[in-house]
């Protein structure tokens, strides 16, 4: 097992450097100057001489090879450059806004799974009964809301109406519950659903008969032997759901104000700022690596097949 | 067999609250042995779902018990933190972060922020004057290429430095060594040298008379004073300063990057002092969650331009709990047509467009009758402006008229206009993240089908809408003027750089050559007879050539509750006037 992660962990090298340099040359090849989303950021008019003031500044009169050369010699040391839009080192500002996101997600991750771990199982266990009706129903308004429009509406009523809760911003625990509430909603639905069939597929399994015919209490033949397998399907979408949350949560945080990376990163595509896009793109390719990883590792974990299998 | 009632069983439904439903069975005692079989494998199916009915009852209790305290801890919570403030503080929001304040710079430094720390010479005001500020009086040479400004003797910054001639020169030096930064600024290129006279008295020399002096030293940036303790030891304020810290009536007091900054007032302060202790800028990105968080009485203050949605500004407006008022023109919405490309390069086709395009429409319809509308290029409170053009009115018979006269038939049968088998069609340029733009662009298109031109649309990201401003790749393309104070004397020297849209709109008219040496001339006459007088053959000629079809005059909004009082607004869109606001 050990040599099986420190092999995947090794082959992340080469993904990383195949993602820098897929990155750097889309980014490049897309319209748009980055030293005239500068300009109009700081209200200057573009002219070619203040335009090629500001690429000389940047450093993108120079060769392309020079140019990502230099990135990958300092990238290797951490140092990501500095934003084109605010001049600070994008390094810092991803370690600034990145723990925002990162709670943020974390909170959402721990409410989705809270919520629909228990009633996923119910769901399943009472087949066809009003409440698995309600979970279907709750499943298909959730796919079908946007999230935007769920987070407004949740500040309207619990925040404005109610007065319950604080409207916007980043502070106590309080702040904490529209946001997550909104961004887990949508993956709450998905994985009720998910646990669902699974658990359905499974509880037809002969292993399931087995384990009854040998006169196991059903509690707990649901929760070690149904749940583990039903599992899998849902830590596969956990594994792409870490990325998402911590890569895609850009509406969330410009409703509630979140000072997040998703924003920073959002405005920098518009604004070309090619340092931030670079760096946000690798953080995010090692997550996803990582998280594909983290799923593998918990399969064989939870399905005892796969891991005799691996180690046969 | 018979059919007595040997016993009887309480046994549950699958309900998964379990709250009804439970009934009784009666297992029946029969001589039919399959029968009873069947009984008692239902009866034990039964069994074993009421014990799960139990379990769930179990998990639907603590999950309600979970809602209950959180709700109960958000409600204790909320009732401890409602503590009385005595300060008044006006609350207010902006959409990005304020950024670091470096009055010498530009982006991620936010204008109005800068505003409230960082001071200018000269201020513009609202009816367009240029009057003294931290310079009590200037002095300008016969021919226009030396300025002498006598500074005020009673200024300090908030740290308590005082403000005197070394500090303004020394901030000049700062901004002419970046000199490369703000070359656009033509004022920064005509600078030859900066001197000290005395402390009191400063002296700019010019390389050429260049009439818009004081105008850009009224500009928020590059040229306002950072205290001479926060230069970097470099002295090179382009790599950063060490705080924000001006003349101005604020200080930043607290400040977390992309969150909040709170800024106080400055007890130094020349002029007159703030009315309330504390202003609170809070970053809200997003303009609904802005109207939210005003509703919910946790902003004091909604103001600017696009701060919110207009139809949000008139539902606030109709309501009887909020004051709501809306400035005099700042800028023009302005949509450029270029007469150097395709149809637009006629005049009667141009023309045509400004007659066909019904303004009052667009203002009630997507404006929310919030702007009044444009009939010029600048609004007449702007300098040199008040000319009494006379307006393309709204009449669409008269623009099918001239492209009738121009050649531009209806075919029957046809939706659009053609003259030698060409198609009456022209390409509409508009930013595709910009919803106004869009409005704008559909507008135009509708209006413009109805004399029969067929106008299409292409919505593009901001870097390949540049790209069309500088190659001319457009019939028609949406942008505003600068504002004041760079209008009118920007818009005429950006008419002269081809990297513009302005240029390029331009660049088909005949008379190019010529108005771009009367745009130059303008700039460097120091005779306000003259001045204003080429002022006036450019605008005309622009007005007649039809290459601008202006919408609207952009204003700012300012939307607060009725206990705020001292709202007004001022003559540059990027300054708000905090000082003088109060909470009752």
């Amino acid at each position: 097992m050990v040599d099986y992660i420190v092999k995947r962990l090794l082959s992340i090298i080469p993904v990383l450097f195949g993602i820098s340099v897929i990155t750097f040359l889309m980014l490049r090849l897309a319209p748009g100057d980055p030293a005239e989303a500068y300009l109009r950021l700081s209200q200057i008019p573009a002219t070619e001489a203040t335009v090629q003031a500001v690429r000389l500044e940047l450093g993108l009169d120079r060769p392309l090879i020079v140019q990502y050369g230099d990135w990958l010699v300092k990238a290797l040391m951490l140092d990501f450059g500095r934003s084109y839009a605010t001049h600070r080192p994008v390094w810092d500002e991803m370690m600034f806004l990145l723990p925002a996101t990162a709670e943020l997600a974390g909170v959402s991750l721990c409410t989705t799974l809270a919520v629909s771990l228990p009633v996923g199982i119910l769901s399943a266990l009472y087949k066809e009964s009003w409440f698995d009706h309600f979970c279907r129903l709750l499943a298909f308004t959730s796919a079908a809301m946007p999230n935007f429009w769920l987070g407004f509406m949740l500040m309207y009523f619990f925040a404005f109406q109610l007065d319950l809760l604080p409207t916007l911003g980043r502070g106590s625990w309080h702040h904490f519950i529209l946001p997550a509430a909104t961004l887990s909603f949508g993956y709450i639905a998905t994985y009720i659903r998910l646990l669902r069939i699974s658990m359905l597929e499974n509880l037809e399994q002969p292993f399931v008969l087995y384990a009854r015919a040998r006169g196991l209490k059903e509690s707990w033949v649901i929760g070690r032997h149904v749940l583990k397998c039903a599992l899998l399907p849902l830590v596969t979408a956990l594994g792409m759901s870490i990325g998402h949350l911590l890569s895609g949560s850009v509406i969330v945080e410009s409703i509630f104000a979140w000072p997040g990376i998703g924003r920073f990163c959002v405005s920098a595509i518009l604004n070309r700022d090619y340092p931030v896009v670079q760096c946000f793109v690798l953080m995010m390719s090692i997550v996803f690596v990582m998280a594909n990883l983290f799923v593998d590792i918990a399969y064989a974990w939870l399905d005892p097949r796969i891991r005799l299998k691996g180690e046969s | 067999m018979h059919s007595d009632i040997q016993g009887m069983k309480p046994l549950g439904t699958r309900s998964p609250f379990g709250f009804s439903c439970f009934f009784v069975v009666y297992i029946g005692d029969t001589d039919e042995p399959d029968k009873n079989d069947k009984i008692a494998r239902e009866s034990l199916e039964m069994v074993e779902t009421n014990k799960k009915v139990q379990s769930f009852r179990k998990y639907a209790v603590l999950f309600i018990s979970f809602i209950l305290f959180i709700s109960l801890a958000v409600g204790c919570s909320r009732q401890t933190s409602q503590a009385p403030n005595q300060e008044k503080t006006l609350n207010f929001s902006w959409d990005k972060d304020i950024g670091p304040l470096n009055p010498h710079m530009y982006n991620p430094s936010q204008m109005f922020a800068q505003a409230l720390v960082y001071e200018p010479l000269v201020q513009y005001s609202n009816d367009g004057k240029i009057i003294p500020w931290l310079a009590e009086s200037w002095t300008i040479s016969p021919d226009g290429t030396e300025y002498v400004f006598k500074l005020r003797t009673d200024v300090k910054f908030s740290d308590g430095t005082v403000f005197n001639a070394a500090v303004v020169k020394k901030n000049f030096d700062a901004v002419l060594a970046n000199g490369k930064r703000h070359e656009w600024l033509a004022f920064i290129r005509q600078i030859k040298d900066v001197q000290v006279v005395d402390d009191s008295t400063f002296k700019l020399v010019l390389k050429n008379a260049y009439y818009p002096v004081l105008q850009d030293l009224a500009l928020i940036r590059p040229l306002r004073f950072l205290a001479p303790s926060q230069f970097p030891d470099s002295g090179n304020t382009g790599e950063g300063i060490r705080k924000p810290v001006g003349t101005g009536p604020w200080m930043l007091s607290e400040y977390k990057q992309g969150e909040v900054a709170v800024f106080v007032r400055n007890e130094h302060y020349w002029g007159t002092k703030p009315k309330v202790d504390k202003l609170v800028v809070k970053i809200i990105p997003d303009s609904e969650s802005r109207v939210v968080a005003f509703e919910k009485q946790e902003l004091n203050l909604i103001y600017g331009n696009g701060s919110i949605s207009l139809d949000a500004f008139k539902q606030l407006q109709q309501s009887s709990k909020y004051e709501t008022k809306l400035s005099e023109p700042l800028a023009t919405r302005v949509v450029a047509i270029n007469s150097n490309k395709g149809v637009t390069k006629e005049l009667t086709v141009r023309q045509a467009i400004l007659h066909a395009v019904n303004k009052e429409a667009f203002i009630k319809g997507v404006l929310f009758g919030t702007e009044h509308q444009a009939d010029t290029l600048l609004a007449p409170n702007f300098p040199y402006c008040n000319l009494g053009l006379k307006p393309y009115e709204y009449s669409a018979e008269k623009g099918k008229d001239l492209l009738n006269a121009a050649g531009w038939q209806e075919v029957p049968g046809k939706e659009f206009r053609e003259k030698d088998g060409q198609i009456l069609e022209l390409e509409f340029c508009y930013e595709s993240t910009n919803a106004l733009q869009k409005s704008i662009a559909e507008v135009i298109q509708g209006d413009l089908k109805k004399i029969g031109i067929k106008v299409k649309l292409t919505a593009e990201e901001q870097g390949g809408i540049n790209q069309r401003m500088k190659n001319g790749n457009f019939n028609m393309i949406c942008g505003d003027t600068w504002g004041a104070p760079s209008d009118p004397h920007s818009l005429i020297g950006s008419m002269r750089e081809p990297a513009h849209a302005d240029y390029q709109a331009q660049a088909g008219l005949a008379m190019k050559a010529e108005l771009d040496q009367k745009a130059l001339a303008v700039l460097l006459t120091t005779d306000e007879a003259e001045r204003q007088q080429l002022y006036r053959e450019i605008l005309t000629t622009l007005h007649e050539q039809a290459v601008y079809l202006p919408l609207s005059y952009l204003v700012n909004l300012a939307v607060y509750p009725k206990n705020v009082t001292g709202v007004t607004f001022m003559g540059c869109q990027y300054e708000i006037p905090f000082t003088g606001m109060d909470i009752q």
